[in-house]
Formats: C-alpha cells, structure tokens, sequence
C-alpha cells in the first residue's frame, strides 16, 4: 500500500527533543463531576503538555482519560481548575469553536465518520469553517487520502470500509485544517491488531512528520509505549507520569518550562 | 456539483426519503389547496368582473343583503334610478343560477326587452326572440353545449317551455354559460314578478368617478336596501365574494400552519436522531450558526420540495375543475404568477418559521453530551 507522506506546514525535526519546549497545555486542578456530582471523573488534574510532544494517557475504563482528553478539547467544561492553551485561559470567553476548527484534530474510537458522506466529502467536513473554496477543499482532501493510502476508496462511503480504513479515514479528517494538536481517543480500540498497529504507525508518522502534538488515550500499555510519555490515571487522578511531572513540579501558567 | 451547505443539507433529507417524502406532501397538500382556492376565488372574480364588463354599466345597483347571488329588488327601483340626474340610461336583469333539465348550473339571465342589457349578445346561429311575449330564449355558446341543445329545440325552465331561437356568443364565459330571456318571461318562471337582483345604470358623464360616486351614494339614499357601485369595485362589495375571500385567506392560514407544524415535527426528528453526528460537527469546529443554517437549509429545502409538487399538483386540479362541465364557464380558474409567488413565498415562510427551533435545539446540542452518549 503506498502512503505518500503527511503535508505538512511544519519544518520536520527530530522529535525526542524539542528544542522550544513551549508550553502548550497547562490545567491546574482540573475536575469534572457528572450526574449532579456523583460520579467524579477527574479529581483536581495538574498537566503541563509541551509543543511537539507525543502523550499518551493509559488507564483503566472509567479511570477519567477521556474526560481529560474532552476537557483539552473543549468537548466539556471542567467543573473546577484552570485550563490554559498556549497561555490563554481556556474560560467561557475563549472561542471553543473557532479552537476545535483551526487547532485541534480529532480521532475517536468509533471513527465518527458520516454515513450519509463519501469518504472525501468526510474528510472536507471540518474545511467549512476555514476559508477554503470548494476546489481547494477537495484537492486538500484528495491529498490527505492519498496520504494515508486510501486514493482508490475516495468516493466509497463510511458503511463500505473497513474498521481500520475507517480510522484512517478519520485521520486524514483531523488533518484536514493542519492542527498543531491531535487528540486521539482510544484510536484503536475498535480496531483487530493488525488495523491497530497500521492506524499506531499512521499517527506515529505524522507525529515524527508534522511536529504535531499528540495526546492520545488509550487503555492498552502497548500502544502506550509508542508515546514519548506516557501518563498514567486511575480514579480520576494522574498517578505517573513519565514526563516527570507528577510530584516534581506544578505548573505555574507562565509561557516558560521553569525546568 | 461542488460539495457545499446545500448539497449536504439534501444529502441529509434523502436519508430518510420516506419521511421527507411525506413531510414534503404534507406541505404540497397544503400549497395545493392553497393554489385552488385561491385560483378558483380569483378566477370566479375574473369571470363575473369580465360579466359585468361586457354588458357596459358604469355602476350596478343590488339589493342589500344576500351571498353571491343579492337579494331581490322591486323593479320600480329603475324607475326611481332613472330620474335621478346624472343617469343616462338603466336596466334591470334577472338572474339566477340553478340547474335546468341535466345541466348543473346555468345562468338564467332575464334581461329588459330593449334595454342596453342585449347589446353584448351577439347571435351566431338563428336569431333573437322576436319581442318580449315570445315565448323563446337564447343560449351562450356554453349553455348550449351542457344542455345539449341546438336552435329550434325547447328548454324547460321549472314550469315553463321555451323554444330556442339562437345561440349567442355574449362575449365573457359567465354570458357564455347563461341562458337569456326577457325579464317579464324569466320573472314568471322563476315565481319572482316584478322582481330583479340588478340593475345596470349608464352615466351620462362616463369617467368621472366623483360624479359617479356621489350618484351612488344619492340612489342608495333614494332607494332604500339597495347597494350602488362603480360596476368594478361590485365584487368587491359582493358579500359572497367577500366570504369567499376570507375563506380562502383561511384555507391560506391553516395550509401554512399545519405546514410549519409538519415540517417542525420532522426537522426535530430529525436533529433529534442525529444529536451525535451534530455532536461531531460541533467537535470538528463547526460553529453553531452553522449548524442551525444547515438545519434550516434542510427545512427550506424540505418545504421547497412541497411547493414544487404542491404547485404542480394544484395546477393540475385547477386545470380539471376548469374544464369540468360543472364549472366551465361560471369561473375559468385563475393561477397567475402573483399567487405562485404567494405560494412560493409561503413555501418558504414555511421553511423557515419550521426550521427555526430544531436549529435552534441543534445548536445547542453539547459535543460532550453527544458523543459520550455513543
């Protein structure tokens, strides 16, 4: 299967360090509560995320991941804490919209594609709110389907492919805008190993490719290990945190790592 | 096509085809009926407005009172008119409508032998009555063909035999579809004598509306019970067409509310069945103004897609109804472009007032709430 590489807008470089080490996440005492606060989700999450970096958050079902991952991609509003990307305060005057449209991609466990839309015409979907003309959207999502392999499927529709095309599908959708952030929800987690290992290949690519920050969940230690950190929850709480995070230094929402 | 807002709001739609399909006949129920009745009330108008035209009164004199048809007038109400200054001439007509022998019905039109009331009937085939004792009548070109009669022939009108002596063509469908006598003759048939419902005045000053306005008010004055008015604005006075109006600004309300209603109830459905796809959308930096304009796209589109078939449907009705022999001739149906308009701007009144709150309730839909639901 050819894949051509990712477009990237991003200068490539070698990911094991990056040399900014610009802050792009800061969340102090992030929680969240559901069911009239019955159910604590996340309980009081302190995470500093770094440009470029490739975090994956492993944990148990219902141990609060994707919550974290919801709350940075402003799908929810934390019920306490502070949420800062790139050092602006994630607040209810902060364009959440505008945020997911222009700086975020996202990839789902359940794909999320459209039943009713062609595979191109899926990956076009987030270029409605970016000003792309018709033509350009095409062509941006022509490109991106090629380059994660799928040129011969273009015009098949979501029901027609398999988990593993979907998912890759799904990724080239989350490109669509050239995100500086990919967040990942148990990408694989429908996947058999085979499609996962293809689908963990594919978004370790564009990490090394595009410079992309990547958070992604996951409850599987295997895939964890292909992150560059690795951030462990349980109960709604961080309990490690490869990046050394945990215990040694809280955030302080300035623009520079005090490290 | 380029892949754009519309196209995805069709896309939409055509998910589910059977429910859009019938949301789309409830509208096109709704612009149908909305065309016939208001072509039927506008082509009646057309028709009786062309009637009076062509028998040549400047203003027309009925009793007060009645629907379509106004109440009876003694005829020594034209003689009381006549003497009124400013009258140049007058004529009293009989009419009623009812049917005769097989034909539903026809025009019975008793006209004032010499009165400028016969001026407009002009004979195709055999001639007029001779004068107003023989017992002879005239059909329309129309009253011919749904009576089946022919020159020579007898019409019985309730207790009466007359013999056909012409056809005549008098030049406006509703004269086409009457069957025209002398007064004193159609007077006695019908049991009404010394009785008319019109009486058509000539001015002497034609054109000059205050003088003729004035006149009305001065004959109303003169004879009580009566209405006078300028022969066009008489339908506008009429209480049948007035009624007639109303019910067809009615059936308009109605059509347009079970409409929006009909939509709504489809469009909420409808975003309520994909609260996770809008989830995603919202997920992947869709704007909510976004998302209520695709969900209301898909309402216009939706209450579009009932105007087309609802016009073309009403078309159709409009054309049968016209050509039927119950109604050929009394009314020609009337669609002009002005009520297509009005129908298409209802269509998307329609789309709209439907589509405001499942667009609004869409918007509002959490990518959170939506996607954890999965």
């Amino acid at each position: 299967m050819p894949i051509s590489p990712i477009m990237s807008s991003v200068a490539v470089s070698d990911s094991s360090a990056p040399a900014a080490r610009l802050r792009i996440f800061e969340a102090e005492g992030l929680s969240k509560t559901y069911d009239g606060g019955r159910i604590q989700a996340l309980q009081g999450v302190d995470l500093i995320i770094h440009e470029g970096e490739f975090v994956a958050i492993l944990g148990p079902s219902g141990c609060g991941k994707s919550t974290l991952l919801n709350l940075i991609g402003t799908l929810e509003k934390p019920c306490a804490g502070m949420f800062l990307y790139r050092g602006r305060a994630v607040n209810d005057s902060f364009d959440g919209q505008a945020y997911r449209a222009h700086d975020l991609g996202f990839v789902f466990q359940a794909f999320h594609l459209l039943p009713t839309f062609s595979v191109i015409e899926n990956v076009q979907m987030p270029m409605f709110e970016t000003n792309w003309t018709a033509k350009e959207r095409y062509q941006r999502a022509n490109e991106l389907l090629r380059s994660v392999g799928l040129t011969e499927r273009l015009n098949g529709f979501p029901t027609q492919l398999s988990g593993g095309e979907r998912q890759r599908v799904a990724v080239a959708r989350s490109l669509a805008n050239r995100p500086s952030v990919l967040l990942a929800d148990e990408p694989t987690g429908n996947l058999d190993s085979i499609s996962a290992a293809d689908v963990m290949s594919l978004i370790i690519r564009i990490h090394r490719e595009q410079r992309i920050t990547i958070l992604l969940v996951t409850h599987d230690p295997a895939v964890a290990s292909r992150a560059s950190r690795e951030i462990r929850m349980k109960d709604g709480k961080i309990i490690s945190d490869s990046g050394g995070m945990i215990g040694l230094a809280r955030p302080h929402f300035s623009e520079e790592d005090p490290q | 096509m380029s892949f754009s807002m519309p196209v995805i709001a069709v896309r939409n739609l055509m998910r589910r085809p059977l429910s859009t399909l019938f949301t789309a006949i409830g509208v096109a129920i709704g612009i149908t009926a909305i065309i016939a009745i208001s072509g039927i009330s506008k082509g009646l108008e057309r028709t009786w407005q062309r009637a009076f035209e062509v028998r040549g009164a400047d203003v027309v004199v009925v009793g007060k009172g009645g629907g379509l048809m106004s109440n009876w007038l003694d005829m020594s109400v034209k003689d009381r008119i006549l003497r009124l200054d400013g009258v140049a001439d007058a004529t009293a007509i009989l009419w009623a409508m009812q049917s005769i022998e097989d034909a539903p019905q026809v025009v019975i039109s008793g006209r004032e032998w010499g009165g400028f009331g016969w001026q407009n009937l002009k004979i195709i085939q055999g001639r007029m009555p001779r004068d107003e004792n023989e017992k002879a009548a005239v059909l329309g070109t129309t009253a011919a063909e749904v009576l089946h009669k022919k020159v020579g022939d007898t019409l019985q009108i309730e207790l009466e035999e007359f013999t056909i002596t012409g056809i005549v063509d008098g030049g406006a469908p509703l004269e086409n579809r009457s069957v025209t006598l002398a007064l004193p003759l159609a007077q006695k048939a019908l049991g009404q004598q010394g009785k008319v419902n019109f009486v058509n005045i000539r001015l002497k000053r034609a054109g000059v509306e205050l003088a003729a306005s004035s006149l009305c008010r001065e004959i109303e004055s003169v004879c009580p019970n009566t209405r006078a008015t300028l022969a066009r604005d008489t339908l506008n006075s009429n209480r049948g067409f007035r009624m007639l109006r109303a019910g067809s600004l009615a059936i308009t309300l109605l059509a347009t509310v079970v409409g929006v209603f009909g939509v709504m109830n489809t469009m909420l459905m409808s975003v309520f069945e994909r609260t996770q796809e809008i989830g995603v959308l919202s997920a992947l930096g869709w704007k909510r103004r976004r998302i209520m304009v695709l969900v209301l796209l898909e309402s216009m589109a939706l209450s579009l897609m009932g105007f087309a078939i609802g016009l073309g449907a009403g078309l159709v009705l409009i054309q049968v109804l016209g050509r039927s022999s119950l109604l050929h001739g009394l009314l020609e149906p009337y669609v002009g472009p002005e009520l297509v308009f009005i129908a298409l701007m209802i269509a998307m009144f329609v789309g709209v007032a439907s589509g405001l709150y499942p667009a609004w309730r869409g918007a509002r839909v959490s990518p959170g709430v939506a996607l954890r639901s999965s």
